[in-house]
């Protein structure tokens, strides 16, 4: 995965891991792409709710996005909401961006090794 | 006649049976479709050259067991060492084009291999091979120091590193024991296939070139056994676990 999101590849990542019955968190594209947002503008750092739907609005219905950060972002403390359509990352929501991040990485190591395997007669 | 001979003739007779039974069950193994048809040929390609070696080099022991070496027996020992010094070249395209899955990468390497087993074969038939003396198992030989060389560095070493590229797979949680299975026969077949065909190339002893052959022989009956594995082997690989109907991981299944 390189530096900026690519909404696409996080569709791929969470269908993969709904395959797999991981239905929230990682399987959960809404979470992974609020995530991923948050943590490219980086901990007590402000970030738009504009800014997650221009990712967001491109894979996932938008009307779902507001639901999203209040019932799981707000409620669990990974952001802070700081005004009308304002959030930052707190160092727990931080936490959370690390391991989406890292289930991508998983994400490629098995498709990788997957096709590997499938090539072998 | 020298039945020492004779038997190591066998042995190298039974070398082809296997190796080239192996071999056509690879060439139709899958549809030319399939994704995996190019990797089967090469690797059906592999066991096809050594066991076409193994021909050259059977008939080249029955003869000189009757009627001693000669002029006309000797070129089947030639035949026998180019074909040989062509192994490397689809055994690259088998094991690149399962890791890096690009033909163009795949065939390049393939080609690379084959111009190393073409300038082996040009100094083979530059430089000779001096037949010694025919022992009580075996015949000796002697290779110029530059053709040992070029198979050591040119093709055996690369083959192992190639070879030795796979081992990760078999150590990996997420696959069935039936694909560990295929893949652990396959390594240790060409590993033993090559180990001892350097050996048998180096010319060490007499009594033990009859062995290594053995060991060859050994490689080629895993490799068959590797991918036509009798049905018990399979039932047991599975085990009872594999009655409760497995997670849909599409083409991870076993396809044997």
């Amino acid at each position: 995965m390189t530096d900026g999101i690519d909404p696409e590849w996080e569709l791929e990542v969470a269908e993969f891991y709904r395959s797999l019955g991981i239905t929230q968190g990682p399987g959960d594209v809404q979470y992974r792409l609020i995530a991923l947002v948050l943590a490219k503008n980086g901990v007590g750092r402000l970030t738009r709710f504009s800014e997650i739907r221009e990712y967001t609005d491109r894979v996932t219905d938008k009307g779902n996005i507001g639901s999203k950060m209040k019932t799981v972002f707000q409620l669990q403390g990974l952001v802070k909401r700081i005004g009308r359509g304002e959030y930052v990352l707190t160092e727990k929501g931080a936490i959370a961006a690390e391991f989406i991040k890292k289930t991508s990485k998983y994400y490629s190591e098995v498709k990788l090794t997957q096709k590997i395997i499938e090539r072998f007669p | 006649m020298i039945e020492g001979i004779l038997v190591h003739a066998l042995v190298c007779l039974e070398v082809v049976l296997v190796s080239h039974l192996l071999a056509m069950k690879m060439f139709t193994k899958y549809n030319h479709t399939d994704e995996r048809y190019l990797i089967s040929i090469s690797f059906g390609l592999f066991w096809f050259l050594l066991g076409l070696s193994y021909l050259c080099i059977g008939l080249y022991l029955i003869i000189a067991a009757y009627h001693g070496t000669s002029q006309i027996s000797s070129t089947l020992l030639y035949w026998g060492f180019s074909s040989l010094a062509l192994i490397t070249a689809p055994l690259a395209f088998f094991i690149i084009q399962i890791l890096i899955g690009d033909k163009r990468v795949s065939l390049a390497a393939s080609c690379s291999f084959m111009m190393v087993g073409l300038i082996f074969i040009f100094l083979l038939f530059r430089y000779g091979v001096d037949v010694a003396d025919i022992g009580s198992w075996s015949v000796d030989f002697k290779m110029h120091t530059l053709l040992l060389l070029i198979f050591i560095y040119g093709s055996y070493i690369p083959a192992i590193a190639m070879i030795m590229a796979l081992i990760p797979f078999v150590a990996l949680k997420t696959i069935s024991n039936l694909r560990k299975y295929k893949i652990t026969m396959s390594l240790i077949s060409l590993s033993l296939a090559y180990d001892f065909t350097l050996l048998g190339v180096m010319n060490i002893g007499d009594f033990e070139r009859l062995l290594f052959d053995v060991m060859i022989l050994i490689g080629a009956l895993i490799a068959y056994l590797g991918y036509f594995p009798p049905d018990g082997i399979v039932e047991w690989l599975r085990g009872p676990d594999t009655l409760v109907e497995p997670v849909d991981f599409g083409k991870w299944d076993d396809d044997i």
